[in-house]
């Protein structure tokens, strides 16, 4: 092997190394009693199972870290996805919000998961369960929709 | 070479490399708009539309060539959306507004005299707010 590519390779590597020491910020889960969407909206459990499956990573206290997800720079992307996420969107915490706010909320769901801009491209790559079908995406649209009608009517 | 460090030239960098890569793929958005029923009248008063003509209705309208701010929202169809759709889309617009996110800073910075004047963006968000309480009520 020449040998400035086995330096090179060896930088990399250092790199990959040395990286692993910096703080990710990960997030972790603090589980709120009563609040979640379940327990405060009707939701029918295909629905529940496709949500969980495909959104709770990253918008809800119920996120499940893989191993690699503790593996820098991997774990930072991780981090910033569920801070993110979470601010956004927490399922958790769905009995916080105002009426006003559950109904802009539930909008947006329907929004991006029927133009597939949600579950992010690149936590589907990495979780096949999430990667919802035609059929999985007009469910949850049509749930987001019903449940729109049922707060407005509150 | 010994052994192990052959083992440690071409595994750490390969493993690095599949890291690096994987973190490489970014965010694409693609997908198609639903059209919810027409249901309620609602009636921009002029000063609103004056303030969304000059700031948002070039990117938000049937005829934009901004797919993205034409999927998300279109002023023109604003009053045909179901009491629910309107509540929804008008906290969004109190929200953009608020947060500066609209119009977008990219647009501003060509086109800066597209800005919404402080009074505007809180004439703006009044209406949006006042019109989605009065929504609720009813
Ligand atoms: C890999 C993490 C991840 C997954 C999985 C994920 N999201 Fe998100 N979601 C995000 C992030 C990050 C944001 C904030 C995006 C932004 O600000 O641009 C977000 C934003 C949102 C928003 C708010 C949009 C707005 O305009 O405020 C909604 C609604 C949403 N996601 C719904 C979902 C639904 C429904 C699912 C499951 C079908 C899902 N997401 C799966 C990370 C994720
Ligand atoms: C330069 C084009 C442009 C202008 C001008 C503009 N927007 Fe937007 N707008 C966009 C784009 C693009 C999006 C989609 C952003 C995204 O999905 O990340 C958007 C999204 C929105 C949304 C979000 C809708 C949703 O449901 O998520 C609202 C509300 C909005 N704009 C309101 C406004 C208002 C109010 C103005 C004027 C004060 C305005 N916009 C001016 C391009 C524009």
């Amino acid at each position: 092997m020449r040998k400035w590519i086995m330096n090179a390779l060896i930088a990399v590597a250092g790199l990959f190394v040395i990286i692993q020491f910096f703080p990710s910020g990960r997030p972790q889960n603090k589980p709120v009693t009563g609040k979640d969407i379940a327990s405060v909206t009707e939701v029918p459990e295909e629905v529940g199972n496709l949500i969980r499956q495909a959104c709770f990573d990253c918008h809800s206290q119920n996120t499940r870290f893989p191993w690699y997800s503790y593996v820098a720079p991997v774990s930072w992307l991780v981090a910033k996805d569920v801070n993110n996420g979470r601010k956004n969107l927490d399922f958790s915490k769905w009995g916080e919000l105002s009426k006003k706010d559950k109904l802009k909320t539930l909008d947006e769901i329907s929004e991006m998961v029927g133009e597939e801009e949600m579950p992010l491209k690149i936590y589907i790559l990495m979780h096949s369960e999430a990667n919802l079908k035609k059929e999985d995406r007009d469910l949850i649209v049509q749930w987001a929709d019903e449940t729109a009608e049922k707060v407005f009517e509150e | 070479m010994k052994k192990s460090k052959k083992v440690f030239v071409i595994w750490l960098p390969a493993l690095s490399a599949i890291f690096i890569l994987l973190t490489a793929f970014s965010y694409f958005g693609s997908g198609t708009s639903n059209t919810p029923p027409p249901d309620d009248n609602l009636v921009i008063p002029e000063n609103i539309n004056n303030i969304f003509d000059k700031s948002c209705f070039g990117c938000h309208n049937t005829e934009s060539k901004n797919d993205k701010a034409k999927e998300k929202f279109l002023i023109d169809k604003l009053p045909g959306l179901s009491k629910v759709k309107m509540v929804s889309k008008l906290d969004k617009i109190n929200e953009m507004v608020e947060k500066n996110e609209m119009p977008p800073e990219k647009f501003l910075a060509k086109f800066p005299d597209k800005a919404l004047t402080p009074e505007e963006a809180k004439a703006l968000r009044e209406w949006a707010v006042a019109t989605s309480d009065l929504l609720l009520k009813k």
